[in-house]
């Protein structure tokens, strides 16, 4: 008599938490996939507009210069570095069309 | 050569590389030439060629910064190259009015190819390095790195005004930033 109740409660708690796991959770993966597609298309030009941040190479060599003037060898050459990355990065960006060229 | 000379002669040489870009600059300004992607990229290169001389004039001599000039007059070099071959079929136009007979980005390919063949020279002719940090500036240098500097503030705003916080349009007729700012023109 005494294990009835619990065996009920228990039956309960596997059916509300089975039902979490097959039916609420999937369905809340699925609308937070969809939201995420969502925002990501929304936001993608955005995205693609600052990647392609064409003053941000400029604004890391001012700053190693400012520091190089500072006299701070290591983060100039470091914001150098970053600087000469987002270069090729903005590089990659614009040379899209093919060289109008024949031999 | 003495440590002294080599910091007058990276002085001159940023004062020639500031001259160059504050030349692009005159012309941007006056003449309303304004830089396209490729244009502005050629510019970038030069400012990362400038900062291994500001280097050398504020802090030491060091191979690493003759390095760092030739790696940017490298890449500087490929991306002058590029806008060189996009134009090279008769009949194909080019980009911007011509300056001594020559375009912009063919007199910064010159530049780079000068820039590699000048940090090669000094490497192979200082005969030791000294990695001591130079004691102060001289003024020739601090004047060097002061102009340089205000180059460098005079094309972050020039670019801004440009282009705003995203990509340049590949040819460009008004300060596109500018124009939104105040309203003239709705970029979509």
């Amino acid at each position: 008599m005494r294990g009835r109740p619990v065996k009920q409660v228990a039956r309960i708690a596997q059916a509300i938490s089975g039902g979490l796991v097959q039916g609420y959770v999937p369905r809340l993966i699925e609308l937070g996939r969809a939201w995420q597609i969502k925002l990501i298309l929304q936001h993608r030009n955005g995205f693609d507009e600052l990647r392609a941040m064409m003053v941000l190479p400029f604004l890391l060599f001012t700053g190693a210069i400012a520091a190089g003037w500072r006299r701070h060898a290591m983060l100039s050459i470091l914001l150098w570095l970053a600087g000469l990355a987002a270069m090729l990065a903005m590089f990659r960006y614009h040379v899209t069309s093919s060289l109008d060229l024949a031999f | 050569m003495s440590g002294r000379v080599l910091i007058y002669l990276n002085s001159l040489g940023l004062l020639g590389l500031s001259g160059a870009l504050g030349f692009a600059l005159a012309d941007q300004l006056i003449n309303h030439d304004l830089p396209c992607p490729l244009c502005l990229l050629q510019r970038m290169a030069m400012f990362g060629v400038g900062i291994g001389l500001v280097l050398n004039i504020a802090v030491s001599h060091h191979p690493r910064h003759y390095g760092m000039m030739i790696v940017s007059a490298v890449l500087g070099m490929f991306i002058a190259m590029r806008q060189i071959l996009l134009h090279i079929v008769p009949g194909t136009g080019a980009y911007g009015d011509p300056f001594l007979g020559l375009h912009f980005y063919t007199w910064a390919f010159i530049l780079f190819v000068g820039v590699i063949a000048g940090a090669s020279l000094m490497l192979l002719f200082v005969p030791r390095w000294s990695h001591e940090r130079h004691a102060s500036i001289p003024a020739l240098g601090a004047l060097a790195i002061g102009v340089f500097f205000l180059l460098a503030v005079a094309n972050v705003v020039g670019t801004t005004l440009e282009c705003g916080a995203g990509a340049c349009p590949d040819d460009p007729t008004s300060y596109e930033f500018l124009d939104r700012l105040l309203g003239l023109n709705n970029r979509n």
